[in-house]
Formats: C-alpha cells, sequence, structure tokens
C-alpha cells in the first residue's frame, strides 16, 4: 500500500514536470473575460462569438464611430456621390468604385490588394465556397471588377443606398493565404486559418496562440499602420460560468469583463478599483406572435389572429416599467423592429391600457364564461403556449408578463427551452419553424445603419416554412403584401428624404402585421479594472454598433 | 442474511418466517432509536416535511408566484423573512413551494429506482439463466456510462417532449419535474438490483424457501412472499439514500441547464438562480442551500441507522 | 484465464455497440446542431439548409448510423435545397467509418473528433488523477480513524463533518470555497488561490502556479468524495476488526499499531484495491460540474459544451471511448484480483 502510494505520487510529480515552465508575459497585458470559447476562428464561417475576435485581429474598408459617422479605415477615403465614387448608372442602379490606401501589409508582411477584395466578392458568391454569413450579397451584387491593384468596383442589380453596410464590398481576408486552399479543396471550410494556424489579418493586434479551453493570446500588430495599439498583449480568457466571471475580475485574473446581464450591476460596481459602463444595445428582444401559423398549418391563430386580441395582450403589460426596472434605468422600449433615428413622427404604439385590454378582449367574444379566471369563447380557453429561451432576463420576463396576462384573464404556459430547439430547422422540428408556438421572447439583430428591414426571410409573405418548401423563416405566418413593397422600396430608394419616407410606411404596415412587439433593446455592459487600464472617455465612448464590442480596441491603453 | 441463522428446519421455519418480521422489525426500530444520529437526522427530516407541508397552508401558490419587479432583491425583513429574488417573489415562499416539488422529485424517483431495481434483481436472482444473464449484461452496459453524462444526454434528447406544463395534484408544473423523475429514476436501480440478486442467489437454496417449494407454493408467492420479506434491509437503505440522492442529482441538472425549468421553483433551480450572487445577495442562496442540505444530511442519517440497525453484526 | 479473458471480451463486443447505437440514437434525436445558425439574419435559411446537406444531417436516420459505422467514402448525395425537383449541388461523403478507425468530425469545432478529445484528455486525467489520489488517502485517513472510534464523539463529529460536504450540490461548495479561498482572503491581504483556469492567464505556466491553481477544483473533488470512500473503509475496516484474525492477533499482544496498520489494513485493502481499479476509467469522463465551474479545459467541459451544440459524433465518441475504458477496467481488475487471491478461480 505504502509502496503504491509512493508510485503514484512520483508518477503525479513526473506529470507535474512534464507540463513544463514558461515564462510570463513581458510588457503591458490586457485580460479580457470571454464567456464562450469560439469553436473555431472563422470569419467567414458561422459564428458570432469567433467572428468577434476579428475586432482586434482584422479590419475592413470601412467603420462606424459612436455617432454612426463612417470613417474610411482599408478605404483610401469613403466613395460618395460628391467624390465620384458612387454613381446611379443610367438603368438606375448603383455602382461603388473604391480606392485602397496604398501600403497597407498584412501581419506577415504581404501588401494588401484588390485581390483580396476580389477573393473575398468569390466567397461570398458561392455557397458552396465556405462562407456562410452571405446575406443577400449574391442575391444584389452583380459584378465586381477589379481596376488595378488599388482600385475596383462593386456593381448592385438595383439602386442599392445601403451598399456600406448591406451587402458591402469586403477585403478582411488575405487571398493569398486562403486562396491556396480553396483552390486545393474548393472550399475554405477547412483552412487551418480557422483553427489557429497561420493566422493573418490587418489590425491594431495578430493573432499569436490558442489555448483550446484555456485562452487566446493577441499580440501587438508592428505593421499596423493606423492608430498604434497601447497594449503589448492581449488575453482573451474563457471562463464559461457568469458567476465565476465576476469572481475572476474581483481576484484580478481578468481585467475586463462584458455582455453581462443587468442584475449583475450592483455586484460588479461594488467591486474596489473596478469601473462600470454601458453602451447601446442593438439586441432588442421582443414578444413574438403566432399570427397566421397556428400549428404551422399556415392559417389564421384561433385566438392571437384577431388584432384586438393582440392589442389587449400587449396592452395588459406594463413595457415600460419593466424594461426600467428589470434590464436598467433609462431603457426605452422601441416601437419598431428598425433603429430609432428612422422612425416615424406618428408611429403607432400600444401604451399600457389595463382597462382598454379588458374591454377589447370582451368585444372581441372572449368572456369568462366559465368563472375559472380564464377568459374563453367557444369552448376555448384564453391559454397561449409561451416560449423563451433560458436566458435568465427573457425566463424573468416571462413570469412578469404571465402575471400581467392573469390580470385580464389570459392564461399562459410559460416554456422557457435551449435556444437550439426554439430556433432548429423545419425538419428537425424547431419551434418557430413549425409555428408550434403561440408567444415568443427572443431577439434577431436589425441592421444598425438602415432603414430598411431587409430581412424578407423573416418578415416576407412566401416565407413561412412547410413541408414543399422548408426554406424561409417566417414561423408566425405574419404577411403583409404592402409590407413586402415598401420594404424593397426602402431598400432601393437613393433619395435619402424620400427613403426615410418610405420606411415611415413600411413601419406602419409592419406594426398592422401584429407579430412583433419590442420589449427593450439590451445595453451591453462593461466592466473594467481601473488599475490595469484607463479607463477615460473614449473608452467609455465605444461603441457596440455591428455588435463587435471591441472595434475600437487600439484606443484602450494601460492605466498609470 | 439476517434471517439465515435463525431458520431450521421446515415447517416451523414457515412459521417463524411470518413471526418474524413483527420481531425483527422490533428489533430493527430498537436499534434504530438507539442510533443517535439517526434520530437526530429524522426528527431533522420531519421538521423539514412541516416546513414544506404547513408552510404553504401560509403562503398560497399564487403568492409564491406573485412578482412585483419594484421590490426585487429585498434583503430579509419583517415582511419578506428570506428576502426576494430578482422579480421580488418572496424567497421564503418559493422555497416552501420549490421544497414540495424537489422531495417529490427525491421521493418519486426513489420509487421508479426501487421497484425496478427490486424487480430486476429478484427475476434474475430467482430465474437464473437467460434472464439473469440479460438483465446482468444491461446492468453492465448502464453502468458503463457514468451517471451524470448519461443523466445529462437524456435529459438533452427528452428536452423537446418537456416544453410544455402539465396539471399534477391541482398545480401546474412543468413537464421537466416528470422527466427529470423518470430519468433519475430509470439511471439509479442498478446498484439494488445487483444487492437483491446475489440475496435472492443465496435465500433460494435456503432451507424454507425449498420446503416452501415443496409444498406447492407458487412462484409468486415465493418471490413476494418468502424471498422479498427477506430483502428488505437493502431495499430500504437504498431507497432512503436515492431520495437524498435524486435531490442533489436535481440541483446539479439545474446548475448545467437541464433541471427544471421554471415557472416551476425547485430547490436546485433557485439555489443555481442564485449562484451569481454568493457575495452580496446571499439570502438568495442561503435558504435553498441550506434546506438541501439538511435534507440530504437528514436521509443519510437515517439511511446510515437503518443500515446499522438491520445489520446484526453492528454491535452496540 | 485465457479462456475467460476471451469470454469477457466477447460479451463486451455486443454491448459496446448497443451502447453506441443508443447514444447516436439519443443524440440526434435531441435537437439541430446548426439551430443557433437561425439567429443570424445574414445567414439565410437557404444557406442553412445547404449546410445541413452538407453535413449529411438530411439522411435518414438509420443510414446516418450506416454511414458513421462503415463510412459514406464516395457515396454522392444529390441536393435539390428547394425541393423543387432541380438538382442544385452534389455532396461526396468522405468519411471512412469507425470500423476503419474513423470516428468523424466534430460539427462545431469542425475537427476530427479523436483530435478534440486528445486536447482536453491531459486536463482531466491531472485534474482526475490528483482529486483521486487525494480523495483515496483522506478516506483511508479518516475511515480508518473513525473505525478505531466507533459510536463515539469523534467519529460521529468525522461522520458529520463528511456527510455536510457531500450532501451539498457541489456547485455551491466550489462557489464558497472561491468565495472564501480566492475573494475574501485577498481582500483581508492574505494569499489568495486563483479562481478558475489551469495556469495565470498572463502566461505565467509554472508548475507552481498549476498546483495553486489545481488547489480548489481538487478540494471541491475531494470533499464531495470523501464521503462515500471514508464510509465504505471504515465499515471495511469495522468488519475486519471485529473478525477472529485480529482478536487473536490482539490476543497475542501484537502491539496496537502493528495489528491496526499490518493485519487489519492489509485485510481490508484487498476489497478496497478492486473498487478503486472499478472506478478509475471514470476519470476520463472528467468532473462536468467542477470543470465548469473553474473553466477547466477538459473533457467535462468539452462533453457540456458538445451537449449544447448538439456535436453528435464527439458524444458518442466520447461515451465510447468510457464505455471501452470501463469494460477493460473490470477486465484488469478481475485478473488482478485472481493473481493476488489465489483462492479465486474463473471458468
Amino acid at each position: 500500500m505504502v509502496k503504491s502510494l509512493r508510485f503514484i505520487t512520483l508518477a503525479l510529480v513526473l506529470l507535474l514536470l512534464t507540463v513544463g515552465a514558461v515564462g510570463a508575459q513581458d510588457g503591458s497585458v490586457l485580460v479580457i473575460g470571454w464567456e464562450q470559447e469560439p469553436p473555431k476562428l472563422s470569419p467567414w464561417g458561422d459564428n458570432t462569438f469567433g467572428s468577434l475576435i476579428y475586432g482586434f485581429t482584422n479590419r475592413d474598408l470601412w467603420d462606424w464611430d459612436v455617432n454612426r459617422e463612417i470613417y474610411p479605415v482599408m478605404a483610401a477615403e469613403i466613395p460618395s456621390f460628391e467624390n465620384g465614387g458612387v454613381v446611379t448608372l443610367e438603368n438606375g442602379n448603383t455602382q461603388v468604385t473604391v480606392k485602397l490606401r496604398e501600403g497597407m501589409k498584412w501581419s506577415d508582411g504581404e501588401e494588401v490588394t484588390t485581390a483580396d477584395c476580389l477573393f473575398q466578392h468569390e466567397l461570398l458568391m458561392d455557397p458552396t465556397k465556405g462562407a456562410i454569413q452571405r446575406g443577400n450579397y449574391p442575391d444584389v451584387v452583380e459584378s465586381f471588377q477589379v481596376v488595378d491593384d488599388y482600385t475596383f468596383v462593386i456593381t448592385y442589380n438595383k439602386p442599392w443606398p445601403d451598399w456600406s453596410n448591406d451587402a458591402p464590398p469586403s477585403c478582411y481576408l488575405p487571398a493569398h493565404v486562403l486562396q491556396p486552399v480553396l483552390d486545393a479543396e474548393g472550399t475554405i471550410d477547412n483552412a487551418a486559418f480557422a483553427l489557429g494556424e497561420g493566422v493573418v489579418g490587418y489590425g491594431p493586434y495578430v493573432f499569436e496562440s490558442w489555448e483550446v479551453g484555456s485562452q487566446i493570446t493577441l499580440t501587438k500588430n508592428p505593421l499596423w499602420d493606423l492608430e498604434p495599439a497601447k497594449f503589448d498583449t492581449i488575453i482573451l480568457r474563457f471562463i464559461t460560468d457568469t458567476a465565476q466571471m465576476l469572481n475572476a475580475l474581483e481576484a484580478g485574473e481578468v481585467d475586463v469583463t462584458f455582455n453581462w446581464s443587468d442584475d449583475l450591476v450592483d455586484s460588479y460596481s461594488s467591486i474596489e478599483g473596478v469601473e462600470v459602463f454601458k453602451t447601446d444595445g442593438v439586441y432588442g428582444d421582443a414578444i413574438w406572435m403566432n399570427v397566421a401559423n397556428y400549428k404551422g398549418t399556415g392559417e389564421a391563430h384561433p385566438i392571437l389572429g384577431d388584432p384586438k386580441v393582440r392589442e389587449a395582450i400587449i396592452r395588459a403589460i406594463d413595457r415600460a416599467t419593466l424594461a426600467e426596472e428589470l434590464v436598467g434605468v433609462g431603457v426605452g422600449v422601441p416601437k419598431s423592429w428598425t433603429p430609432e433615428q428612422f422612425w416615424g413622427p406618428d408611429l403607432p404604439f400600444w401604451d399600457y391600457d389595463v382597462e382598454k385590454a379588458k374591454a377589447l378582449l370582451d368585444e372581441a367574444g372572449w368572456v369568462d364564461s366559465n368563472g375559472n379566471g380564464t377568459r374563453d369563447k367557444d369552448g376555448m380557453e384564453l391559454v397561449l403556449r409561451f416560449f423563451t429561451t433560458t436566458r435568465q432576463i427573457r425566463m424573468d420576463y416571462q413570469v412578469v408578463i404571465q402575471e400581467y396576462l392573469n390580470e385580464v384573464g389570459v392564461g399562459t404556459q410559460l416554456l422557457p427551452i435551449p435556444s437550439n430547439i426554439l430556433f432548429a430547422a423545419y425538419a428537425d422540428r424547431g419551434i418557430l419553424q413549425t409555428g408550434d408556438f403561440d408567444l415568443a421572447i427572443f431577439a434577431l439583430s436589425s441592421n444598425a445603419l438602415s432603414p430598411a428591414f431587409s430581412a424578407p426571410d423573416w418578415f416576407g409573405c412566401d416565407q413561412t416554412p412547410n413541408p414543399e418548401d422548408p426554406t424561409g423563416n417566417n414561423g408566425w405566418g405574419s404577411c403583409n403584401p404592402e409590407f413586402d413593397r415598401l420594404d424593397l422600396e426602402v431598400a432601393a430608394e437613393v433619395d435619402p428624404a424620400k427613403r426615410l419616407e418610405l420606411a415611415h410606411q413600411a413601419q406602419i404596415e409592419f406594426f398592422n402585421m401584429g407579430f412583433w412587439h419590442g420589449l427593450y433593446l439590451r445595453p451591453t455592459w462593461y466592466a473594467v479594472d481601473t488599475t490595469t487600464v484607463l479607463v477615460d472617455d473614449e473608452v467609455k465612448n465605444l461603441g457596440t454598433l455591428a455588435s463587435n464590442y471591441f472595434n475600437h480596441i487600439e484606443y484602450w491603453q494601460p492605466a498609470q | 442474511m439476517a434471517t439465515a441463522t435463525q431458520t431450521q428446519t421446515g415447517v416451523i421455519n414457515l412459521q417463524e418466517e411470518r413471526r418474524q418480521p413483527q420481531s425483527m422489525t422490533r428489533i430493527v426500530v430498537r436499534r434504530f432509536f438507539a442510533h443517535r444520529m439517526a434520530v437526530f437526522g429524522l426528527i431533522l427530516l420531519v421538521l423539514i416535511v412541516l416546513y414544506v407541508t404547513v408552510g404553504a397552508a401560509f403562503f398560497s401558490e399564487d403568492y409564491a408566484n406573485k412578482t412585483n419587479v419594484r421590490s426585487k432583491f429585498e434583503a430579509p425583513g419583517a415582511e419578506f423573512p428570506f428576502g426576494t429574488d430578482s422579480v421580488g417573489r418572496d424567497v421564503m415562499a418559493r422555497t416552501i413551494y420549490g421544497g414540495q416539488i424537489s422531495l417529490a422529485i427525491g421521493v418519486v424517483a426513489m420509487s421508479i429506482s426501487v421497484t425496478l431495481g427490486t424487480l430486476v434483481g429478484l427475476a434474475a436472482g430467482y430465474f437464473g439463466g437467460l434472464v439473469d444473464a440479460i438483465l446482468m449484461r444491461l446492468v453492465e452496459a448502464i453502468l458503463t456510462i457514468p451517471l451524470l453524462i448519461l443523466l445529462l444526454l437524456l435529459s438533452r434528447a427528452l428536452m423537446e417532449i418537456s416544453s410544455a406544463t402539465t396539471v399534477i395534484l391541482g398545480r401546474e408544473i412543468s413537464v421537466t419535474v416528470v422527466v427529470i423523475v423518470i430519468i433519475i429514476g430509470l439511471t439509479s436501480w442498478m446498484g439494488l438490483s445487483r444487492i437483491v440478486r446475489s440475496m435472492v442467489l443465496s435465500l433460494k437454496e435456503q432451507e424454507f424457501v425449498v420446503a416452501a417449494h415443496s409444498m406447492g407454493a407458487g412462484k409468486a408467492r415465493i418471490i413476494f412472499g418468502h424471498i422479498l420479506p427477506n430483502c428488505i434491509a437493502p431495499i430500504l437503505v437504498s431507497a432512503t439514500l436515492e431520495v437524498g440522492v435524486a435531490i442533489v442529482i436535481e440541483a446539479a441538472l439545474s446548475f448545467l441547464g437541464f433541471g427544471v425549468m421554471p415557472p416551476t421553483a425547485t430547490w436546485g433551480n433557485i439555489l443555481n438562480g442564485a449562484r451569481q450572487s454568493i457575495d452580496d445577495l446571499w439570502w438568495l442562496w442561503v435558504a435553498p442551500g441550506a434546506l438541501i442540505m439538511a435534507t440530504v444530511l437528514a436521509i443519510n442519517f437515517i439511511g446510515d441507522g437503518l443500515r446499522d440497525a438491520f445489520d446484526p453484526r453492528s454491535i452496540k | 484465464m485465457g479462456k475467460y479473458i476471451i469470454q469477457r471480451v466477447l460479451q463486451a463486443v455486443p454491448l459496446v455497440f448497443i451502447i453506441t447505437l443508443l447514444v447516436f440514437i439519443l443524440m440526434k434525436i435531441s435537437g439541430d446542431p446548426l439551430g443557433y445558425l437561425a439567429q443570424d439574419p445574414r445567414v439565410t435559411e437557404r444557406d442553412r439548409l445547404v449546410l445541413r446537406a452538407k453535413y449529411g444531417l438530411d439522411d435518414p436516420l438509420a443510414m446516418q448510423f450506416v454511414y458513421w459505422v462503415f463510412g459514406d467514402k464516395g457515396l454522392e448525395r444529390q441536393v435539390d435545397i428547394e425541393k423543387d425537383g432541380e438538382i442544385d449541388f452534389t455532396v461526396v461523403g468522405e468519411r471512412n467509418g469507425i470500423i476503419r478507425g474513423d470516428f468523424g468530425e466534430s460539427i462545431r469545432f469542425r475537427k476530427p473528433v479523436t483530435e478534440v478529445i486528445g486536447q482536453f484528455l491531459p486536463n482531466t486525467l491531472l485534474l482526475g488523477t490528483t482529486a483521486f489520489v487525494v480523495t483515496i488517502i483522506l478516506s483511508l485517513v479518516i475511515g480508518v480513524f473513525a473505525a478505531l472510534r466507533q459510536y463515539t464523539l469523534t467519529d460521529n463529529i468525522i461522520t458529520a463533518g463528511t456527510f455536510i460536504t457531500y450532501s451539498m450540490p457541489v456547485f455551491l461548495l466550489a462557489l464558497i470555497l472561491v468565495q472564501i479561498f480566492s475573494i475574501q482572503f485577498r481582500r483581508w491581504g492574505l494569499p489568495s488561490l486563483p479562481v478558475s483556469g489551469m495556469y495565470d492567464p498572463r502566461g505565467d505556466q509554472s508548475v507552481d502556479e498549476l498546483v495553486r491553481h489545481m488547489i480548489l477544483p481538487v478540494a471541491s473533488l475531494a470533499l464531495i468524495n470523501i464521503a462515500g470512500w471514508s464510509r465504505y473503509i471504515r465499515s471495511t475496516m469495522l468488519e475486519v476488526i471485529n473478525s477472529d484474525y485480529i482478536r487473536t492477533a490482539r490476543a497475542k499482544g501484537i502491539s496496537e499499531r502493528r495489528v491496526i496498520f499490518l493485519h487489519a489494513l492489509k485485510n481490508a485493502s484487498l476489497p478496497l484495491v478492486t473498487l478503486i481499479g472499478l472506478n478509475l476509467p471514470f476519470i476520463l469522463s472528467g468532473a462536468v460540474i467542477t470543470e465548469t465551474i473553474f473553466s477547466w479545459p477538459g473533457m467535462g467541459y468539452m462533453y457540456i459544451n458538445a451537449l449544447d451544440q448538439f456535436d453528435a459524433s464527439l458524444v458518442v465518441a466520447f461515451v465510447l471511448m468510457i464505455a471501452v475504458a470501463v469494460v477493460v477496467f473490470q477486465l484488469l481488475t478481475d485478473v488482478v484480483y485472481a493473481w493476488l487471491d489465489p483462492r479465486i478461480r474463473y471458468d
């Protein structure tokens, strides 16, 4: 027994020794707590958290500041009608000429040229080459011509005022690294690049290493020619448990945590030396109603198909108080799916009004005839299947909304489920896709820069998945041809004033479809250790546009 | 095991066998109550059961689910003895109703597991041969996968059908409760089945069983009338312990996001919801945490006491 | 003996096969591994369906299993996304199947599952083995001590102590340990322990750091498991101490210390060694909760991520690996047991 113990101890010591000692990082280091490890690092691929890392290592042609003003990064200047970069062709379609700055270098020393932009264009046009987040690029782009090493021309197949933010040209992938992979395999799906080998970028930091399950290390990019990075090293540390994330900041293991939920504001604020701030959110949670895809049949919902019932339900909920108390002081209720700066002045909105809610339900014929506390009509009880994901804030909203609805005699079954089941494909019996829900709370990110809805997949008339055609995402069955027509017009209207006018009409038509009711825009919270990081106004005004939390990381600097 | 030394011959043994449960019971009860920890555990458990039952008379379930976002995260005080949670619900009322579910999960999961374990053990031991081989291979197969890994896998697979609520005893409950009870029950019977099987193997060779055979007693009568009563000791002990195990497992599943889904409260999911607040919102976790601990502790003391009480070798 | 081993191995083959099949089916019916794409408006539903077809997720369940076992190399699938009778493109299978040693590719990591497992396994072995050794040593001390003082106050206190940690949900225990030893100690200005991970994020990867990072996870695992093991050791010891053999030894006037450590412990250790042997392979599965809490990059962490992402081939390969390890260790334990104790004969 004693002998075996001695043996085990020896084995353990040997095991420890083989792990080896590696020296500590020199210079200034910033450690950012990362809540979810990306499965892979592919920016062309399929995961938001993986592509987030590209805020550090890659920059594209242009970006937007906190006031949503566009500024050039890789482009020499922002193309415009004035400088001749944007022209409307004879057929009315938009053509954009982009000039790259000369002398930009990828982190491996190769020059950035239009070959990189062309590579990305080709990737986006063909679904089999590995790009997944293609959006409507292949649908609206007609051609792409390289003029010389620093100039290219992209032509859209329609008037396209959103060329800078919706289906824009893009140059952030190094063609000289990925083209050989594409040529050899026909796809960049399995490029070693995505797994952290030979990663090359154009950004303030450059990818150095990825210890799976632990952290990603980035170092200052010496070849980056714009605002220089201030930290020598940035470490993205994976801490999956939210409670432990808080502890890690307090223990000084990480310097920055971000994107945590509002209920932790007090806990984070109470840590000595930690400053807490927030930036405007882009993710808006909303109540989605199944209006016309009852149990996946594509038919009107027996309860929610009636606009009066929809209004009653929304009027029964005090959304303003909920946003204020559950999400945060100053958080408002969005009136439409597109960003606030584009809202029309006469955009309808259903305020909290219990009496009106009751009256509307009575009017619609839903009364509590059997005295069980829940309204009914023709033998059918007014009980709704109410889904959401397992995010705490959404589950909190659910229970409070249940109570508000009980107040007016509307019953709900609360069903929080993992998002992968809620959003599963039609063939995998996804709850939304198969219309197997009445109410649901979840968020879809909208384009923060455009008044166009541009999500025909989600809102269009013929986009309800069914056994014959499982494509489309419109599980709630909403259909308003007038909205579809207006939205296409908004997307293709070049005159800004006219465009806004059309957008206001589209918002009203969207509202009339009645399946979407905003709850709140989730702000992005940051907690920063002020002993390591200088938290000045510049840092606080980062903005989280396009859901990239660190696209101004070069301005972050060490304290002292 | 316990009766092996007390049986002697044929008919007399059968009569003795009938008398034994009584006298054995008396011995066991006496021994059990002599076991200080076990008595302490029993008292503790009774108090907890009183808390969740009598407590329910003071707070209605509607009150336990009553939210008030304007009074969220209130520290314990006169109005809310255990404070309020993230949507302003009374933590005390929630631990009462959550406790009912947690205890129910423990008891029902235990019943499933003990019934399965006992039946499989009896069948394998008594019939032997192919039945035994198949059942024991099944036991081995399930034991090959670590319990938590298996539980997570099953709850993941059943998550889809869990997205509903059902009405049980007048309460609207998330179907996840039912699913979790079933999967805990289905994954925890193997140990008991092996113990029962080995006891049956030794019992069936014993004279009183052989005698019952020769007197023409039916199989069912022999199994349930003669063999089962003699296996009662390990069954009772493992039944007791299983209740505690199920409660802890439910809490563990909650932590991993596979537990009972809200709005149905359990001690496990109340505790999990509070884990970000170990430091500053201590009232959110102390009450459910203490209740889980006290329950499991009490159950283990009782189980320990029962084991010693049944075991003739533990001399007091 | 040889015949016994062959027999056991032959029994194990169908066993492992059935487990694999069941796990495969459970994983496949659980959900859509590409469901997360639906929330991203930049991914059109059509492109999502293209991916499904590429990954073979549209094949019938039975065929998916067949391809997984026997491979689908060279198999051409004609894909019609809109179901309009027009073939959009053709996918050619590339898998060799597990019978040729190809366990498939993890759908989220996009790497062979063996490679993924290879990245996480060493970390789990390090944590699991250490925790196991600590548990056994402490349990031996506690168990023997409690057995020698049966029903005394000390025995009761020890029993109560081990039961208290045992009865806590492990995540609560872990977070309380962190709160005390990482957070409060730091506030009090005492040397504190790290909160998470295997090393200091700032790059100090010395053995020293590793040991410091291991203390809390090992302590959490040990505190939870000590109750069971020490109770087992206590009862085994009690049985031995009360046996005629030890009574005789005592009567012979052999010193108490010698009786306990040489004779009693020696006799109690045989069943203990068996139990250890049977429990060893389960270290492979990792400690799901402890690893999650402490962000320990081990098998448990990998497993929970794989489940969350419906990564079927990864989960199945993982369970298969444990099943095989368990069977092998059972066999080894039998063999070692027979070798240690010549009274045992297997037919």
